[in-house]
């Protein structure tokens, strides 16, 4: 199978006032193409760390130290070689064109994800518009020419379409020339960004319409607080997908909306992925969520993988002690008492030495305070990071 | 829509009422005979003042005066200056382009000023740019805007003798104004000077506009970029400034076209505020660099006790506050959606 | 009984104990950020000055030390010289002596109206906000109207109708201060009403006096304190502009604004010297500028430390 991702001892640290945070500890994981791994952990483990670390929108004081991001860039490539690229070798100008194009994300509150001052169109359209700028003005240029061809035009009519064809042409040709962003002054004289907002509002609608949401041209004429939370996320997922990327992340995507919505939310992402084969790495709190989603599941614990395997491997056969105290922890019906897990997620400032989860382990040995375990191959489709596992 | 303008309009009446309470308690301050040169309409009834006091019953309880006063204002009768040797409300017209030029320059800086240093040093947080227009603004506005406005003279002026002069015009084009060559369409200097194609008297007040507004600016701007840097800072943390980076836009798009944006809007709901600070601001600069406008006459009329003046400086300046909140409002619906369609 | 007490005690110490830890956190910051230690610097360097103003210049009429010396009455300012190190203004006014009596002035006006201001503010907003109702709404129009005028013009007038002179100066300032402080103690005081601790506190059956005070009151205080060390300087500036308009100090009154008052004519010097006379401006306004400079420095400090919105990043 061709390896989308690779990432290989990914380390992250945040630099706050009370101390340095070690958010990500040597996180290895991969991704094939066209397959869902999801990432499972409690709150503040590191899942959302891990996925702003791969797009690369680790803020300052956060700091991404160490590791590796291997990317496939070339989607017809077989195997996990060049020309697959580093991510964190990247300049900045490089990343912004693998954001949203290649790589995009799904953030978890879909109210805050969205801007309150523009249209839900303008936003998806803005995505189009970073990547797809040349097609939006080809499709403009096409326009053009058949209403030249097609109506009667009186004088004035035709001058500003002849005008607007020729902004178009200088757009495609050269998009940085200094006329034209002289020409910005002046919005009312850039006729051709009207079309073009108007080619990416239609391109929008007709995304959400592939989406099935209802009414889709008088959505995208909608601000963001007036939609609900389940439509709400649904623009925030077209506006991850605009651009057909090769991964994509979704952070908790259902986590904040009601249980019949959550269901809908996902169906709609089974079905994306279904339908353009992108790989998805899906992260969430809820084991349930995964096990529906997901063909991989890494376990997450306080910004360490302990466990990597198949959805139906791990609940079958749960190898590490974090693991099988999490699958413990999940309500079942007929199950009365409920197992948790004893003490507290740990203080990344200063966490434990050697095993991170060794304090709570209840197979904890002497070597677990001292060395930390390295995540390593037990069987064909099995990772593990302990020392004592299976016992 | 149109259910958010009525109710902006209906708050408003509090707001006026109180206004009038508060200068009408002003007005109790002082004693009859003082309180008589409100409702003088002519300069000869200042020579007969016990009339006036019996006339208008101002000797009547005071919820009585209260009415008989405001019933007077509704008739745009505010009483004589004689600071300014006319009616009050005559004086305000004569008086207004004058600040009315000084706030059309100094008003649009200041909020150009404010926002960008406030963007600039939120986009530069701890850098050194952020700690040195911090630095500015607070020093800015520790600054007394008398002595600043002062001390610009004593440079500008004395040192470089005559190059930024005080008042509105030098003499040559006073004089000119007043003749019957020059037209006065709006009575603003620099507005009149361009109306009527005369380039040298644009530019003999702008060069007298000068320190005055680089006063007003330096004193005010510090409040604006303030209120900017901590709600761009806020805005920069919100989820739509990381979908927006999330979907490959650059820094200079996210801050520009996703962050500002939002982070206008609470600059927006304070420029009312703002706008008395300039008023403020207003008394102190038009004393020192001697233009007569507003604020100059206001100033006289406290040294001189010209009551009417005074109490219709606070009243003129309620109104003001009122219309332009009124105005901010709107703004305010223009920039959140939220507001206009909620 | 008492497990009572007990709990109480308790009670109260897990309230304090956030705040012991935020005051730790604050002071640790404050000796990190160098702008707020040369704010405290100058505020303490002018603190010295006020007290030692008798020691410095001892007074020529010891029942009016505000009172400043004239040596003649020329109306040119004379340069500085050994016995009159910042020079005499006009009316031979020495400005040594202004100014450092002037110090004392400011902290007097600025100590008093911000602390009236202080009270006025938390009582009228600690009702308004915590009885809401008819008295809220009553209280917060009062409020607007005063935020909705100008505070030099509404002193001015004030001032104009109460006569001239220090005291109702101060009194014009209070009564156009204390509205901005009752509006934000009121906006506390109702996002901490609402909060669980207050709601348990009402449930033991304290009063409501009590409350306010022990419960609500510390954890809403912080910003108005923040407001109260910008406003010190703030209230010594239109104090000082008051001043400078003629709407102050009687003259020969040591107060800053009025020694700037005195230079307003003499900013141009003789021809050929044009800089002639620029003790007279300049030294009473670096006073003032450094003063309110110093509270301005601190209070910005104190702002950022204590903003949740924007610290500890």
């Amino acid at each position: 199978m061709t390896k989308i991702l690779n990432v290989d001892a990914l380390k992250t640290n945040f630099y706050t006032y009370e101390g340095v945070v070690k958010a990500l500890d040597e996180v290895n994981f991969d991704i094939e193409k066209g397959d869902t791994l999801g990432l499972v952990g409690e709150t503040g483990c590191g899942k959302s760390v891990t996925s702003f670390s791969v797009m690369r929108l680790i803020l300052p004081p956060g700091k991404i130290e160490s590791g590796r991001i291997l990317f496939n860039l070339d989607k017809q490539d077989e195997i996990l070689q060049p020309p697959c690229i580093d991510l964190l070798q990247q300049t900045d100008s490089f990343m912004q064109k693998i954001r949203g194009n290649e790589i995009s994300m799904i953030f978890q509150e879909p109210a805050s994800a969205l801007n309150p001052v523009y249209t839900v169109g303008e936003q998806i359209a803005e995505s189009f518009l970073l990547h797809r700028k040349a097609q939006l003005y080809q499709e403009a240029l096409k326009r053009i020419n058949e209403e030249l061809k097609e109506k009667k035009i009186f004088f004035p009519g035709k001058v500003a379409l002849i005008w607007e064809s020729k902004l178009c042409s200088k757009v495609l040709k050269n998009p940085k020339s200094f006329w034209l962003k002289f020409l910005s002054i002046f919005p009312c004289i850039r006729t051709d960004k009207h079309r073009i907002k108007k080619i990416g509002m239609e391109k929008s609608a007709n995304l959400l319409r592939s989406m099935s949401v209802p009414d889709p041209d008088r959505t995208v004429q909608r601000y963001p607080h007036e939609l609900s939370g389940g439509m709400q996320q649904r623009v925030v997922i077209a506006i991850a997908i605009a651009c057909n990327p090769t991964l994509l992340i979704a952070d908790e995507p259902t986590s904040n909306l009601d249980v019949t919505i959550q269901a809908q939310i996902l169906e709609l992402i089974r079905a994306l992925k279904e339908k353009t084969g992108t790989s998805i790495l899906f992260i969430s709190h809820d084991l349930g969520v995964i096990a529906k989603m997901c063909r991989w599941v890494a376990v997450m614990y306080a910004g360490t993988i302990c466990e990597l395997t198949r959805v139906k491997e791990l609940f079958e056969k749960p190898l590490h002690p974090y693991t099988m105290a999490l699958l413990k922890s999940i309500p079942t019906a007929g199950v009365e008492r409920l197992e948790s897990i004893k003490g507290n997620v740990p203080d990344l400032i200063n966490p434990p030495s050697g095993c991170r989860f060794h304090p709570r382990c209840p197979g904890a040995r002497e070597k677990c305070t001292q060395i930390k375990p390295k995540i390593e191959k037990v069987s064909e489709n099995h990772f593990v990071a302990c020392h004592f596992y299976g016992t | 829509m149109v259910h958010y303008i009525f109710r902006r309009l209906l708050l408003i009446i509090p707001v006026l009422l109180g206004v009038s309470v508060i200068v009408f308690v002003l007005l109790l301050l002082f004693s009859p005979e003082q309180r008589a040169t409100v409702f003088v309409t002519d300069i000869r009834q200042l020579h007969n003042i016990q009339a006036v006091i019996k006339q208008h019953g101002l000797d009547a309880p005071f919820y009585v005066q209260y009415f008989r006063w405001i019933s007077q204002v509704f008739q745009g009768n505010l009483g004589w200056s004689k600071t300014a040797q006319r009616p009050v409300l005559e004086a305000f017209f004569y008086f207004l382009p004058t600040t009315a030029e000084l706030a059309l320059f100094s008003a649009p800086l200041i909020i150009f000023v404010g926002m960008h240093l406030g963007t600039i040093s939120a986009v530069h947080k701890d850098k050194p740019i952020d700690h040195v227009s911090r630095v500015f603004s607070i020093v800015g506005w520790s600054l007394p805007t008398f002595w600043l406005g002062l001390v610009l003279l004593m440079i500008f002026y004395g040192y470089f003798s005559g190059l930024l002069p005080p008042e509105e015009l030098g003499i040559k084009a006073s004089l000119f104004v007043k003749s019957q060559e020059f037209i006065r369409f709006t009575r603003i200097n620099t507005i009149d000077a361009l109306l009527n194609g005369k380039l040298w008297i644009f530019v003999d007040a702008l060069r007298h506009l000068l320190l005055p507004v680089v006063t007003l600016t330096v004193v005010n701007c510090a409040m604006v970029m303030r209120i900017m840097r901590s709600s761009m800072l806020e805005a920069l943390g919100k989820g739509y400034v990381m979908t927006a980076r999330a979907k490959g836009a650059d820094e200079k798009t996210v801050r520009t076209k996703h962050a500002r944006r939002n982070a206008m809007i609470p600059v927006v709901t304070v420029s009312g505020y703002i706008f008395a600070l300039l008023m403020s601001g207003m008394v102190i600069t038009e004393t020192i660099f001697n233009r007569k406008g507003l604020g100059w006459w206001w100033a006289n009329a406290a040294t001189q006790l010209d009551i009417p003046a005074v109490l219709g400086a606070v009243l003129f300046n309620g109104v003001l506050f009122v219309l332009t909140n009124l105005i901010v409002d709107l703004l305010y619906a223009y920039f959140d959606p939220r507001i206009r369609l909620g | 009984m008492i497990s009572k007490i007990l709990k109480k005690k308790k009670g109260l110490k897990r309230n304090i104990e956030p705040q012991i830890k935020e005051l730790q956190f604050a002071l640790g910051r404050i000796r990190k950020s160098p702008l707020s230690v040369i704010g405290l610097c100058i505020i303490l360097v002018f603190v010295g000055i006020a007290l030692l103003a008798p020691f410095i210049c001892p007074p020529q009429h010891p029942h009016e030390p505000y009172r400043i010396p004239r040596y003649g009455y020329s109306m040119t300012p004379s340069p500085p010289s050994w016995e009159h190190p910042f020079g005499r203004t006009e009316g031979q006014y020495d400005i040594f002596y202004g100014v450092i009596w002037g110090t004392r002035t400011a902290f007097r006006i600025g100590f008093i109206v911000v602390g009236s201001i202080l009270v006025i503010g938390i009582v009228a907003g600690s009702v308004s906000g915590y009885y809401g109702g008819i008295i809220d709404e009553i209280v917060m129009r009062i409020v607007d109207t005063f935020m909705s005028l100008p505070t030099l013009i509404l002193a001015m007038a004030l001032v104009t109708a109460l006569g001239r002179n220090m005291d109702n100066v101060m009194l014009a300032l209070i009564v156009v201060g204390w509205p901005a402080y009752a509006r934000l103690m009121r906006g506390n005081i109702l996002s901490v009403r609402e909060q669980t601790y207050v709601e348990a506190a009402r449930a033991t059956g304290i009063s409501d006096f009590g409350i306010i005070f022990k419960h609500v009151l510390p954890n809403a205080i912080y910003p108005l304190l923040i407001m109260a060390s910008l406003d010190i300087g703030a209230m010594v500036l239109i104090a000082a502009a008051l001043s400078f308009l003629g709407l102050g100090a009687p003259v020969g009154y040591a107060d800053w604004g009025q020694m700037i008052s005195f230079a307003r004519n003499w900013i141009v010097g003789p021809p050929g010297n044009p800089l002639a006379y620029w003790y007279a401006v300049t030294i009473p306004g670096l006073f003032i500028v450094l003063f309110v400079l110093g509270w301005n420095l601190l209070g910005d400090a104190f702002r950022d430390i204590l903003d949740p919105k924007i610290r500890r990043k």
